[in-house]
C-alpha cells in the first residue's frame, strides 16, 4: 500500500468473479473511495475477517448457503469485527432484493446482480457515512 | 475522412504487436469475458479488443461486431493509439475526422467511440479495448475508470500474467 492509498478505509470485498472484482478494486481506488482487500471465497473471507478490521464489507452471496451463513455469523458477533459492521450485498438471485430474510442482516443495500458499477459506489458513498464502520 | 497518421514509432510498434503472438489467434474467454463486461456497464452494444496491424485492425475479442477485422484507414483505434490517454467521439457524425466514414456512414453507423489504448510490455501502443454506440453520448467519470480498469486487465493477459481464476485452478466468471 502507498501513501496515495494509506488513508483510505480499509473494505473486504468477497467475490468470485475476476473481471468484475479486479474492475471494483481499480475504480474504488481510483475515485479515492476504499481500498478494497480482496476474498476470491467464502473461506478466505473468514480468514481476512478474523484477521483483521475493516471499515466494511461488500460480499457477493454466491448459489450455497455459505454467504448467508457467514452474514449470520457476522451479526452475532462472533468474528473480530464488529458485528454492526455495514456490508452490502450482491446477488444473482432474482427477487434477493425483496428477500425479508436478507433484510434482517440490516444489509445497506441488496444489489442484484448484473449491477452497474456505479449503484455500488452510491451503496459505498453510505458504508462511508456508516458510524460503525470505523469500529 | 481523415486516416490516422503512422505513429512513429511504427516498425518497433508492429515488431511489439507480432512478437506476442495473439494476431488470428482463436477467442480467448479471457478477452470475451472483459469485453462483454465493458459492453454490460457501459451501456453499450458493441465492444472490442482491437489490435492494430500494418493494414488492418484484427479484433482478439468483440461483441455486437459480425466481421473479425476492417482496414486499418477507416479504423478509429488508429486514432486512439496515438496517445497514451483514452480517445473519445462524442458524436462522429459531427466530427470531421469521421463524418464520412464508411463505418459512420452505413453499419455499425458509428456515433459514439471511446478507445483505451492497450499496450505491450515494452510499452507500445498496439491496439484499444473500446466501446461503441449507434448513438451519441459522453462518457462519465466512472465510466473512464471503469475501462482503464479493464484495459488494465487487458494489457495484463496480453502480457501473459495469470489471473487468480488460474491460480485457483477455475474459472469463476
Amino acid at each position: 500500500m502507498n501513501a496515495a492509498t494509506a488513508a483510505l478505509p480499509p473494505v473486504l470485498l468477497v467475490e468470485p468473479q475476476f473481471v468484475l472484482r479486479r474492475t471494483l478494486v481499480s475504480v474504488a481506488r481510483e475515485m479515492r473511495l476504499v481500498e478494497f482487500h480482496e476474498a476470491t471465497n467464502m473461506a478466505r473471507a473468514l480468514s481476512a475477517l478474523n484477521s483483521r478490521k475493516f471499515h466494511g464489507i461488500v460480499l457477493d452471496l454466491g448459489d450455497g448457503a455459505e454467504g448467508v451463513e457467514l452474514l449470520a455469523e457476522l451479526r452475532k458477533g462472533t468474528l473480530a469485527c464488529s458485528a454492526q459492521i455495514p456490508v452490502i450485498l450482491m446477488t444473482s438471485r432474482p427477487g434477493a432484493q425483496d428477500d425479508a430474510a436478507l433484510h434482517a442482516f440490516n444489509p445497506i443495500g441488496v444489489l442484484q446482480k448484473p449491477f452497474k458499477i456505479n449503484e455500488l459506489l452510491k451503496s459505498m458513498s453510505f458504508m462511508a457515512a456508516h458510524p460503525h464502520g470505523a469500529h | 475522412m481523415t486516416p490516422a497518421p503512422i505513429p512513429g514509432n511504427e516498425s518497433e510498434r508492429l515488431r511489439a504487436l507480432h512478437e506476442l503472438l495473439v494476431l488470428d489467434t482463436p477467442p480467448d474467454e479471457k478477452f470475451d469475458r472483459v469485453v462483454r463486461f465493458a459492453a454490460e456497464q457501459m451501456d453499450v452494444p458493441i465492444a472490442l479488443v482491437s489490435l492494430i496491424d500494418a493494414q488492418r485492425q484484427w479484433f482478439k475479442a468483440r461483441v455486437g461486431l459480425d466481421v473479425p477485422e476492417t482496414a486499418r484507414d477507416v479504423s478509429f483505434c488508429s486514432h486512439a493509439i496515438l496517445e497514451p490517454d483514452i480517445f473519445v467521439v462524442e458524436d462522429a457524425s459531427r466530427d470531421q475526422r469521421f463524418a464520412d466514414n464508411p463505418l459512420v456512414l452505413a453499419g455499425p453507423r458509428i456515433r459514439f467511440y471511446a478507445g483505451a489504448p492497450l499496450s505491450a510490455p515494452g510499452g507500445e501502443r498496439i491496439g484499444t479495448l473500446c466501446v461503441i454506440d449507434d448513438k451519441p453520448r459522453k462518457l462519465g467519470l466512472v465510466e473512464i475508470a471503469v475501462l482503464e480498469a479493464l484495459r488494465d486487465l487487458v494489457n495484463d493477459t496480453l502480457a501473459g500474467k495469470p489471473d487468480e481464476d488460474d491460480t485457483d485452478n477455475r474459472d469463476a466468471t
